[in-house]
């Protein structure tokens, strides 16, 4: 009777042949992985995506997303301001191209512009999409919504066009909402330096975790 | 009790709010619109603590664990654990405050 052929106890650390991506480890192994870092810069857990770690990827993208979006939801859009909030932008532009693209509407799609440059809308202004500048609303008496004129391009009083209902183009976050909202996105964007870094410098995980 | 903080942020937010228009009358406020208004939590704003420990925890568990396996348990663990440290920071805060430093105040004379 043939003796049976020995057992072998694979090591903790022993990649798991049966993963799809199980020889992903020698190949990311602790090297320094400038693409993946680019990746994960450039949208949250794309790095980790890149690497096989398809799971984590999904999950750094879903937390840091989440989290910034939850900062939008709770101050609005005025949380993120280069202009205004540059110490906490920095922080805010590690999520990616994404806060960088709040941005860059909430300077050039809601702020108005008058003599000084770009600036918030006052509660009682409505921005002109034409050319940015600030038109100051009246309200009408009949439903005391607040109405608009802008003034035709030509100069022509008769071709006026009137905007009604003219509400301010975002309502300027106050106090705590828009210190947490802030927070929120800077958070986001620290935790995504984590995730970059991580990606960047991939070392091995444990065996059979190419999740 | 309000902080000075609190009530100046309070004052410009009612100046604001009954800026007066072209025509005299108080402006009204638009309706809400997500995500470029802010919402109105000031008096449930540290309930915000919840989804930021969540996310946080959810980030940093998807970095830090060796294997995915029971990730959600660990992501709400850490999560309880970050919303109690912070109330325990917060009680010691308070501690330190309002019963260390006026019983040094008194002591002192």
């Amino acid at each position: 009777m043939p003796p049976p052929p020995p057992t072998t106890t694979p090591r903790p650390d022993a990649p798991d042949q049966s993963a799809p991506a199980a020889d992903f480890g020698q190949r990311h192994a602790t090297h320094f992985q400038p693409v993946a870092g680019v990746l994960a810069l450039l949208l949250p857990g794309l790095g980790h995506w890149f690497l096989g770690y398809r799971l984590r990827g999904a999950y750094i993208a879903a937390g840091v997303l989440s989290m910034f979006a939850t900062g939008l939801l709770v101050g609005g859009i005025d949380v993120v301001d280069r202009e205004e909030d540059f110490p906490w932008f920095l922080g805010q532009a590690l999520v990616g191209p994404v806060a960088v693209g709040v941005d860059w509407v909430h300077q050039n799609r809601f702020k108005v512009r008058d003599a000084q440059g770009l600036r918030s809308a006052y509660p009682n202004e409505y921005r002109n999409p034409r050319t940015g500048e600030p038109v100051v609303t009246t309200i009408d008496p009949a439903d005391g919504l607040p109405v608009a004129r802008l003034p035709s391009p030509a100069g022509d009083p008769l071709t006026a066009v009137v905007v009604k209902p003219a509400w301010p183009p975002n309502v300027k976050s106050l106090s705590r909402m828009n210190e947490l909202g802030m927070l929120f996105g800077t958070i986001a964007g620290m935790m995504n330096l984590i995730c970059i870094i991580d990606a960047s410098f991939s070392r091995r995980r444990r065996a059979g975790d190419p999740a | 009790m309000s902080t000075p903080t609190h009530t100046l942020a309070l004052a410009a937010a009612a100046i604001a709010a009954t800026a007066p228009c072209a025509m005299g009358a108080t402006h009204p406020k638009p309706p809400l619109r997500p995500f470029i208004d802010p919402i109105e939590l000031h008096q449930w704003w540290f309930l915000l603590l919840i989804p930021m420990a969540f996310f946080v925890a959810m980030i940093y568990k998807a970095v830090r664990l060796p294997t995915i396996e029971r990730y959600w348990w660990h992501v709400c663990v850490m999560t309880l654990q970050i919303i109690l440290g912070m109330i325990g920071l917060g009680a010691a805060t308070w501690f330190v405050v309002f019963v260390v430093a006026r019983a040094v105040a008194e002591r002192a004379g």
